[in-house]
C-alpha cells in the first residue's frame, strides 16, 4: 500500500492542504505549529476513523472555516486505487474506487466505507459496530507500526497482536512473514533439496514413498543386488558341487590308497602262500622218504623185537610153571581150613533158634503194639478237632478280608462323590464365567453402539457446520478460474502496450498556469511563462487554468481499444464473482475456491464417516435386548455358584471338565456295585463263620493252641513206641542173620577153596604143554634175526631226516581252500580297485565340467561384488533418506517459523539494530505476537524501558520500518528521531533510503537537516531520489 | 654373461586374464582395469623385443574365459600382428581358465586361430614338443579342463640318455605347496628333476615365485597386472638366460604392470591429507576410512574423495578408488561449521537435526547436516557458512 495524495479542510489548525506523495522516500519539513502533525492525523482519521465519531470534534478547525474534510488517496496494489473522503463535521464518507486515478467509482458511502477500509487495509481493525472495535480511533499493532504517533515512538513496544480486534492484522502478518520466513537462502536450500529427493520419493502431504519406477535409485540398487545375488547364487551352487566333488574325490583317493593297499597285501599274501606250497611239497617229498626209512627200520627192529618178545615169554613161562606147582600146595592147605570154619558156624547157629527166646520176644512185641493204637486213635481225634478250628480260623479270615475290601470300595465311593461334587462347582464356576463373559459382551456392544452413534452425530454435525460454513454463492469452477487468471494476465499485457511514453513540449506565449498530470498522478498549478516539456508513460494531462485541458494518451487505437474491451470483460466476468466473494483478486478468489473444495471434501468424509458408524450400528445384533438376557443368565448362574470359594476353583476347559464328569461318574456308579457285591459277600461269610463257631467249644483261638500242643505230645509218644517196636525186633534178627551169614560165609570160603586147588592144577597143566609147543618156534625166530642190518637201516633215516630239518618250512599249513581264497581277495581287492578308478574318473570328469579353483575364484569374486553393491546400496539409502530427512525438517521448521510471527521479524530487527549500535545491542526477544520482551546486550537480556530514549525511538523506527518492508506497504513517521545523535541518524537515513526502494516512507519533520547525507561542502544534502516537500507551500492555515 | 656364452633367451609369461571384468568397481573404472591387461601385454612383448629373447612362453590363463568376448582376442590378434616376428615363436598354452574345449577360443577353427600369424603357436596337443634351437626344445602341457588332478608334468617326456639339449617345460598348474592343489593340476615338486629339465616354465599362481633347484627351477612369473586385492608380488615377467656347457639358467624379474593394488586405511584426515599428496595414478585403491570428523572436515574428505577419484570432466588423482566410508563418523557436538548469522529457519533445522544425530536414525541425520552443510556450500553465498572459509586448506 502506498499514499498518492492528501487533502485536509478545516482540520485542526489546516484551512487546507494538499499534499502528493511519490512512491519512496517522501520528507515533509515545514516548522513547527506548520501542522504536520495535523497532516499526519488527518491521514490517520481518514483511514481509520469514523465520520461519526465523536472523538472527530478535536478535528475542528480553529477558526472555525467550516466541518473538517480529510480526502485521501491510496493505492492498494497496482492500479487498485481508493479515494476516501469524510467529512466530520457532517459525518458524511465516500470511498472511491479508481484504477487510473483519474476516473473515480463510488464503491461504499457512509459507515461501511470504514469496514470497507478495514478490508483494504487488513489492519486488525474489527468492523464498525463489530466485536471488539474499539471506540474513537482504532489503534492496533499494525495501525501503532505504520502511522504511529509522534508522541508515541514507543507505542510498538507496548502491545501486540494479540490486543488488535480482528485478526485481519494477524492474517496479513502471517502471511507476509511466512513469505519472509522464506528466505532466498531458505528457499534455494529446499529447492535443492527437493530435487534430491524427487529422484528418490514420492512426496504427498500425507506421506512419502519410495518411488519405482525404472528411474528410482532404489531399483536400481534393488536391482543391481538382486542381479549380483543371483549371479553369487549360481557360482556358489557351483562352487558348492565343486568342493563336494572334490571332497568326494578326496574320499575316493583315500579310500583308492586304503584299497591298493589292499591289494597289495593280498597279492602278497598269495605269493607267500604259493611260496609256502612249493616248501610244503619238497618236505613232503623228503618226509616220504623218511617214511619209507623208518618203515624199513621199524620192519627191521619189529622183527628183533618179536624175537626178544619170544625170548621173554619162553623164560616167563618157565617162572610161570614154578608159581603154579607153589599155588597149588598154597590152595590144598586153605581147602582144609575151610571145611573146620564150616562145621563151627553151624554149631552157633543151631543155638540162636531155640522156642524160650522166641517167647519171651513175642510178649515183649504185643504190648508195644497195644500203645501204639492208642495214641494213634488219640491223634485222630486231636486232627479232627484241629480241622474244625482250621474251618472258623479260615471263615474269619474270609470275612476280615471282605470287610477291608468293603472298606477300601466304600473310601473309593467316598471320594469319588467328593470328586464328582467338585467337578459340579467347577462347572456352574464355568457357566458363570460364561454368563459373565456374555453379559460384558453385551455391555460392551450397547456401550460401542452408543459410541458409534455419537462419533456419527459427531461427524453429522460436523459436516452440518462446514456446509453452513461454505460461501452462499456459487464459486467459480477451475476452468472459470483459469479463464479470469487468462482475462486479468490479458489486461495487464494490454495494459503494458499502452506505455509507450509520451513527451509533450509547450510553448507559453504567455504566462500561464499549468497543472501537469503523469500517468495518474496530478499535477499542481504553477505558473508558466516559457517553454516546458512533460513527459509521461501512458497518460499526460495538461491543465491549462481557465484555457483547456489537454489528454495526451498513448498507445495504438487497437490497443486502447483492446484494454478497454478486456475491461469490459474483466467488470462483467471478473468483477461480480470478486464483489460476490468479497475478495479483490483473483488469487484470493482462487484460494476461496480452494478452500470451499476443501471444505466439500471434508463434508463428504464426514458424512460418509457417519454412514459408514450407521451402517456399521445397524449391522451389530440386538445388545440391549441380549444385556437383559445375559444379565438373567448371568443372576442364575451367580446363585448357583453362591457359597463357591471362587479364587479356589480350578478353571478347566468345558470340554475337558464333561469328560472328566462322565469318567467320574461312570467310575462312582462302577465301585457302588462292587460296594453291593462286597456287602453281599459279607453276609454269606459271616453266616459260614457263625456256624464253624459252633462247632467249637469256647473261643477257637485258644482252642486251637490247646489241641495243637496235646497233638504234638500224642505225636512224640507214638514215635518213641514206634522207635522201641522197631528196636525189639531188629536186635533178634541181627544176632540170627550174623549166626546164619558166618556159617554161609564158611561154606563159601570151602568151596573157593576147592575151586582154586581145582583151577591152580590145571593152569600147572596148560603151562606145561604150552612150554614145550613154543620152544621150536623159538629157535627158527633166532635164525633169521641174524640175518637183519639195523645199523645200515638207521643211518638212511638220519640222512633223510636231516635233508628235512634244513628244507625251508612254509609259514603255515598251505591248502588249496587258502590259495584259492587269496586269489580271490587279490581279484576282489583288484575289482574294488578298478570300479574306484573308473568313480575317481567319472567325479574328475564332472570337476573339469565345473571348474575346481576356477569356480572357486568366480564365488569369491561374485561374494564380493555382492558387497560392494550391499554398501553402494546402503550409501545410496543413507544419502537418500538423509535429503527427505532434511527436506522434511526444512518444511517442519517453515511451518513452524511462519507460526511465530517474532522468530521471523527478530532476526532482521536485531541485525539492523546491531549495526546501527556497532554490535552493542543483539537479539530482540519477539514473542509469536510479535509482543516484545527485551533485546539481549552484553550477554544478558535487558528491558527496553533500560534503553535511552533516542535508543528506543531509534529500534521503534528499525521495528516499523522493518514491519513495513515485509508488509511491502508505506510506513508514516513522524518526527520519529528527534533524539538522535547525527552519527546515527546518517546510519538510519541509509536504511530509510534502502528500505525506500521498495516501499514508500513518508517522515514529517521540522528538521530537514537531519535527513541531509554529509557532502564534500560538509553540508547535508537530501537524497537525490527522495521527495522532499517543504510543506509550507501545501498547507494553508 | 657374454653374448656368446648365452645359447637361449626366453621371455615367460602367465596369466594374463583377458577380458576379466571388475563389476566390483565403479562403472567408469572398469574399462581401466579391463584395459590394463591388454597394455600389459603389449608391454611384456615389447620388452621380448628389448631382450631379443628367443621364445615366448605363454603359461596359460591368457584370456579369463575359454570364449572370451571377440573384443579381447581381436586386441590380442593387433599386438601380434603389429610385431611382425620371425625368429622368436610365441607359444600360447590353454589354462584352466581357459581351458582346451572344442568351442573355446583355441579351437582349430576359431576365428582367434586362423587369424594368429604363424609364428604364434598354440599348444593344442597333450604332447607337444617344439625344437627350439638344435640345442633347445620345448615339451608343454595344455590345459583341457577347468580342474584336473593329474600332475601335466608326467606327460613330459624324460631325458633319455646321452640328450644334452636343454629341455623346458611348459605347464600350467599348482604346486604341492600350494592350498587346493589338488585338483588344480598339481605339479609334482621333483617335475623338473623327473623329466630332466633344465626349466620348467608354469602358470597359475599370480604371484612370482621360484622353486629350487638352481640348476632348474620351476618358475611362476605371476600375472603382469594383479586381479584383486591381495595378490602380491604380481607385475612381472621372468626373462630366462641359459648359458652354454650346461649350465643353470639365469632368471630374471622383470616388472611390467602398470597398476599397484593397494588395501589402505585412514584413521585420520591428517592420513588422508597425507594420502592425497602421493602419486596414485597408478594405484588401484581400496580406502577404508576408520575416523571421526566434523561436518566440515567430511566436506573436506568428500573433497579429497572426489580429487583422488575425478569425474567425467577431471581425472582423478588416484588411478581407481574404491572408497568405503563406513567407519567414516561425523560428530556434529559443533555446529559452528554453520554460519552464526544463518537465517533463524535454517539455524532451527540444524538444531533438530543435531538432537536427532543420538537418535536411532543418528547417522541419517548426521549424513543429512552434512548434506544441509554441502547444500549450502555449494550456493557459495557469502557468509552462508562459517566452515567455507577453512574448508579445503
Amino acid at each position: 500500500m502506498k499514499l498518492l495524495s492528501i487533502k485536509a479542510d478545516h482540520f485542526r489548525g489546516i484551512r487546507t492542504a494538499r499534499v502528493d506523495f511519490a512512491s519512496g522516500l517522501n520528507i515533509l519539513h515545514g516548522p513547527n505549529e506548520l501542522g504536520k502533525s495535523s497532516l499526519a492525523l488527518a491521514i490517520r482519521a481518514a483511514l481509520l476513523l469514523q465520520s461519526t465519531a465523536k472523538e472527530s470534534e478535536a478535528f475542528v478547525n480553529w477558526q472555525g472555516t467550516g466541518d473538517p474534510a480529510v480526502e485521501l488517496v491510496f493505492e492498494s496494489e497496482p492500479q487498485r486505487i481508493w479515494r476516501v473522503k469524510k467529512t466530520f463535521g457532517t459525518a458524511t464518507a465516500s470511498l472511491e474506487f479508481s484504477r487510473n486515478e483519474v476516473d473515480f467509482q463510488l464503491e461504499v458511502r457512509g459507515r461501511q466505507v470504514d469496514e470497507r477500509l478495514g478490508e483494504i487495509l487488513q489492519w486488525g481493525i474489527a468492523p464498525p459496530g463489530g466485536k471488539g472495535r474499539p471506540k474513537g480511533m482504532p489503534m492496533t499493532f499494525l495501525t501503532t507500526a505504520l502511522l504511529g504517533e509522534q508522541e508515541r515512538t514507543g507505542a510498538i513496544f507496548e502491545q501486540g497482536l494479540s490486543a488488535d480486534s480482528d485478526e485481519s492484522g494477524r492474517k496479513q502478518l502471517t502471511a507476509a512473514l511466512h513469505a519472509m520466513a522464506e528466505d532466498p537462502l531458505f528457499k534455494t536450500v529446499l529447492a535443492r533439496v527437493q530435487e534430491r529427493v524427487d529422484e528418490a520419493f514420492n512426496v504427498s502431504d500425507t506421506k512419502t514413498t519410495r518411488k519405482r519406477g525404472k528411474s528410482s535409485p532404489w531399483v536400481k540398487s534393488e536391482d543391481e543386488i538382486r542381479s549380483r545375488q543371483l549371479r553369487m547364487q549360481e557360482s556358489e551352487k557351483e562352487l558348492r558341487e565343486t568342493e563336494a566333488i572334490e571332497m568326494q574325490i578326496r574320499e575316493l583317493l583315500e579310500r583308492r590308497v586304503e584299497l591298493a593297499e589292499t591289494l597289495q597285501r593280498a597279492r602278497e599274501a598269495e605269493a607267500a602262500l604259493a611260496e609256502d606250497l612249493a616248501k610244503q611239497r619238497k618236505r613232503d617229498e623228503i618226509a616220504s622218504r623218511a617214511a619209507e626209512c623208518k618203515e624199513e627200520l621199524g620192519a627191521i627192529t619189529r622183527e628183533l623185537d618179536a624175537l626178544a618178545a619170544a625170548e621173554r615169554l619162553h623164560a616167563e613161562n618157565a617162572r610161570r610153571i614154578d608159581t603154579l606147582t607153589q599155588a597149588k600146595d598154597r590152595a590144598e592147605a586153605k581147602s582144609k581150613d575151610a571145611a573146620a570154619a564150616v562145621r563151627t558156624a553151624e554149631e552157633e547157629l543151631s543155638r540162636l533158634q531155640s522156642e524160650d527166646r522166641l517167647r519171651e520176644r513175642q510178649m515183649e512185641q504185643a504190648t508195644l503194639e497195644k500203645q501204639h493204637a492208642d495214641v494213634r486213635a488219640e491223634i485222630l481225634r486231636h486232627q479232627s478237632t484241629l480241622e474244625r478250628i482250621r474251618a472258623v480260623e479260615a471263615a474269619a479270615g474270609k470275612v476280615s478280608g471282605i470287610e477291608r475290601d468293603l472298606r477300601t470300595v466304600s473310601e473309593s465311593v467316598t471320594k469319588m462323590e467328593r470328586e464328582r461334587k467338585e467337578l459340579a462347582a467347577q462347572m456352574a464356576f464355568l457357566q458363570w464365567q460364561a454368563a459373565r463373559e456374555g453379559l460384558e459382551a453385551a455391555e460392551n456392544g450397547v456401550a460401542q453402539i452408543e459410541a458409534w452413534r455419537l462419533q456419527a452425530s459427531g461427524h453429522r454435525e460436523a459436516a452440518a457446520r462446514l456446509k453452513a460454513a461454505l460461501p452462499a454463492f456459487v464459486l467459480p469452477s477451475a476452468a472459470q478460474l483459469e479463464s479470469l487468471r487468462r482475462l486479468e494476465s490479458d489486461r495487464r499485457v494490454a495494459a503494458a502496450r499502452l506505455d509507450v511514453g509520451l513527451s509533450v513540449t509547450l510553448r507559453a506565449k504567455r504566462p500561464l498556469r499549468i497543472a501537469l498530470g503523469r500517468d495518474g498522478e496530478p499535477g499542481a498549478l504553477r505558473d508558466v511563462d516559457s517553454t516546458i516539456e512533460a513527459a509521461a508513460q501512458r497518460v499526460l494531462k495538461m491543465h491549462l487554468e481557465g484555457i483547456a485541458e489537454l489528454e495526451v494518451s498513448g498507445g495504438a487505437t487497437d490497443a486502447r481499444e483492446a484494454l478497454a474491451a478486456l475491461d469490459l470483460r474483466w467488470a462483467a466476468e471478473a468483477e461480480p464473482m470478486l464483489q460476490q466473494a468479497g475478495v479483490t483478486d483473483i488469487e484470493a478468489l482462487a484460494a476461496l475456491c480452494a478452500d470451499a473444495v476443501r471444505r466439500r471434501g471434508e463434508i463428504d468424509a464426514a458424512l460418509r464417516e457417519a454412514s459408514q458408524l450407521e451402517q456399521r450400528i445397524a449391522d451389530q445384533p440386538d445388545w440391549s435386548r441380549l444385556l437383559a438376557e445375559r444379565q438373567k443368565q448371568y443372576d442364575a448362574a451367580e446363585k448357583a455358584i453362591a457359597g463357591l470359594d471362587r479364587p479356589k476353583v480350578r478353571v478347566r476347559d468345558v470340554d475337558a471338565l464333561s469328560t472328566e464328569e462322565r469318567r467320574v461318574e461312570g467310575a462312582l456308579s462302577g465301585e457302588k456295585a462292587r460296594l453291593t457285591e462286597r456287602q453281599t459277600s459279607l453276609a454269606t461269610a459271616t453266616a459260614e463263620l457263625d456256624r464253624a463257631r459252633s462247632a467249637v467249644e469256647g473261643g477257637w483261638q485258644e482252642a486251637l493252641s490247646r489241641v495243637v500242643g496235646l497233638q504234638d505230645a500224642a505225636q512224640k509218644r507214638l514215635e518213641e513206641i514206634e522207635d522201641r517196636l522197631q528196636h525189639l525186633t531188629s536186635a533178634v534178627d541181627e544176632n540170627l542173620a550174623e549166626a546164619q551169614q558166618t556159617a554161609d560165609a564158611a561154606r563159601a570160603a570151602a568151596e573157593l577153596a576147592d575151586a582154586m586147588l581145582q583151577q591152580a592144577a590145571t593152569s600147572l597143566h596148560d603151562a606145561m604143554l604150552k612150554q614145550a609147543a613154543e620152544a621150536g618156534a623159538l629157535q627158527a625166530r633166532r635164525d633169521a634175526a641174524a640175518k637183519l642190518d639195523l645199523a645200515g637201516a638207521r643211518a638212511s633215516l638220519e640222512n633223510v631226516e636231516t635233508e628235512l630239518a634244513s628244507a625251508p618250512a612254509p609259514r603255515g599249513p598251505v591248502t588249496p581252500e587258502s590259495i584259492a581264497q587269496a586269489q580271490r581277495q587279490s581279484a576282489g581287492a583288484e575289482a574294488n580297485l578298478d570300479d574306484l578308478d573308473r568313480e575317481i574318473l567319472k567325479n574328475r570328469g564332472a570337476l573339469q565340467q565345473l571348474g575346481g579353483d576356477v569356480a572357486r575364484q568366480k564365488a569369491e569374486d561374485a561374494a564380493s561384488e555382492l558387497e560392494t553393491a550391499r554398501e553402494r546400496a546402503r550409501e545410496r539409502e543413507i544419502e537418500y533418506e538423509a535429503w527427505e530427512l532434511l527436506r522434511k525438517t526444512l518444511r517442519e521448521v517453515e511451518q513452524e517459523q511462519g507460526t511465530h510471527l517474532g522468530n521471523v521479524l527478530a532476526g532482521p530487527v536485531a541485525k539492523r539494530f546491531s549495526e546501527l549500535t556497532s554490535g552493542r545491542y543483539g537479539r530482540l526477544a519477539l514473542g509469536p505476537n510479535l509482543e516484545t520482551g527485551g533485546i539481549a546486550a552484553a550477554g544478558d537480556n535487558r528491558a527496553l524501558e533500560t534503553l535511552s530514549v533516542g535508543t528506543r525511538d531509534q529500534l521503534s523506527t528499525i521495528f516499523r520500518v522493518t514491519l513495513a518492508e515485509y508488509l511491502e506497504t508505506a510506513v508514516l513517521l513522524d518526527d520519529q528521531l528527534t533524539q538522535s545523535d547525527g552519527h546515527r541518524l546518517v546510519w538510519l537515513l541509509d536504511l530509510l533510503k534502502q528500505v525506500s526502494s521498495k516501499i514508500q516512507v513518508i517522515v514529517f519533520t521540522c528538521r530537514l537537516e537531519d535527513y541531509a547525507a554529509p557532502g564534500k561542502s560538509g553540508k547535508g544534502k537530501t537524497p537525490d531520489d527522495a521527495r522532499v516537500v517543504d510543506l509550507r507551500r501545501f498547507i494553508l492555515k | 654373461m657374454e653374448e656368446q656364452d648365452v645359447a637361449l633367451r626366453i621371455l615367460h609369461t602367465a596369466d594374463w586374464h583377458l577380458g576379466r571384468c571388475f563389476p566390483g568397481f565403479p562403472e567408469e573404472d572398469q574399462p581401466k582395469l579391463t584395459r590394463a591387461r591388454i597394455e600389459a601385454v603389449d608391454k611384456l612383448l615389447g620388452l621380448a623385443e628389448s631382450y631379443a629373447v628367443n621364445a615366448v612362453l605363454c603359461a596359460g590363463d591368457l584370456f579369463d574365459e575359454p570364449s572370451p568376448a571377440e573384443a579381447w582376442w581381436r586386441e590380442l590378434l593387433k599386438l601380434f600382428e603389429r610385431r611382425r616376428w620371425k625368429d622368436r615363436p610365441v607359444f600360447l598354452l590353454p589354462g584352466n581358465h581357459d581351458p582346451l574345449l572344442p568351442n573355446s577360443v583355441w579351437a582349430a577353427d576359431h576365428p582367434f586361430r586362423r587369424a594368429l600369424p604363424e609364428w604364434v603357436h598354440v599348444v593344442d596337443r597333450d604332447v607337444f614338443e617344439f625344437p627350439l634351437s638344435p640345442e633347445a626344445v620345448l615339451y608343454a602341457v595344455p590345459c583341457r579342463s577347468r580342474a584336473g588332478a593329474d600332475d601335466p608334468s608326467t606327460r613330459i617326456p624324460v631325458r633319455e640318455p646321452g640328450d644334452q639339449r636343454i629341455r623346458i617345460g611348459l605347464v600350467h598348474g599348482q604346486t604341492f605347496d600350494l592350498e587346493g592343489h589338488q585338483m588344480n593340476f598339481p605339479i609334482a615338486a621333483d617335475a623338473t628333476a623327473r623329466c630332466g629339465l633344465n626349466y620348467l616354465a608354469m602358470g597359475d599362481t599370480h604371484g612370482f615365485r621360484e622353486y629350487a633347484p638352481k640348476h632348474a627351477p620351476a618358475v611362476y612369473p605371476g600375472a603382469p597386472e594383479a586381479t584383486k586385492f591381495g595378490e602380491s608380488d604380481t607385475g612381472f615377467a621372468a626373462i630366462v638366460l641359459f648359458p652354454r656347457h650346461g649350465r643353470p639358467p639365469m632368471v630374471q624379474k622383470q616388472a611390467v604392470g602398470r597398476w599397484r593394488w593397494r588395501d589402505l586405511r585412514c584413521a585420520s584426515l591428517q592420513e588422508l591429507e597425507a594420502l592425497r599428496r602421493e602419486d596414485l595414478k597408478d594405484c588401484v585403491i581400496r580406502l577404508s576410512l576408520q575416523m571421526e570428523v566434523t561436518i566440515s572436515e567430511r566436506e573436506r574428505v568428500d573433497e579429497i574423495l572426489r580429487e583422488l577419484k575425478g569425474n567425467e570432466a577431471v581425472c582423478g588423482k588416484a588411478g581407481v578408488l574404491l572408497a568405503d566410508t563406513s567407519g567414516l563418523v561425523v560428530s556434529v557436538r559443533d555446529t559452528s561449521d554453520f554460519d552464526s548469522e544463518l537465517p533463524e529457519v535454517l539455524r532451527s533445522v540444524v538444531a533438530r537435526l543435531q538432537e536427532q544425530a543420538d537418535g536411532a536414525d543418528g547417522a541419517v541425520a548426521r549424513q543429512a547436516m552434512v548434506l544441509l552443510h554441502r547444500t549450502l556450500r555449494g550456493m557459495e553465498r557469502p557468509g552462508a557458512l562459517a566452515g567455507a572459509k577453512g574448508a579445503g586448506k
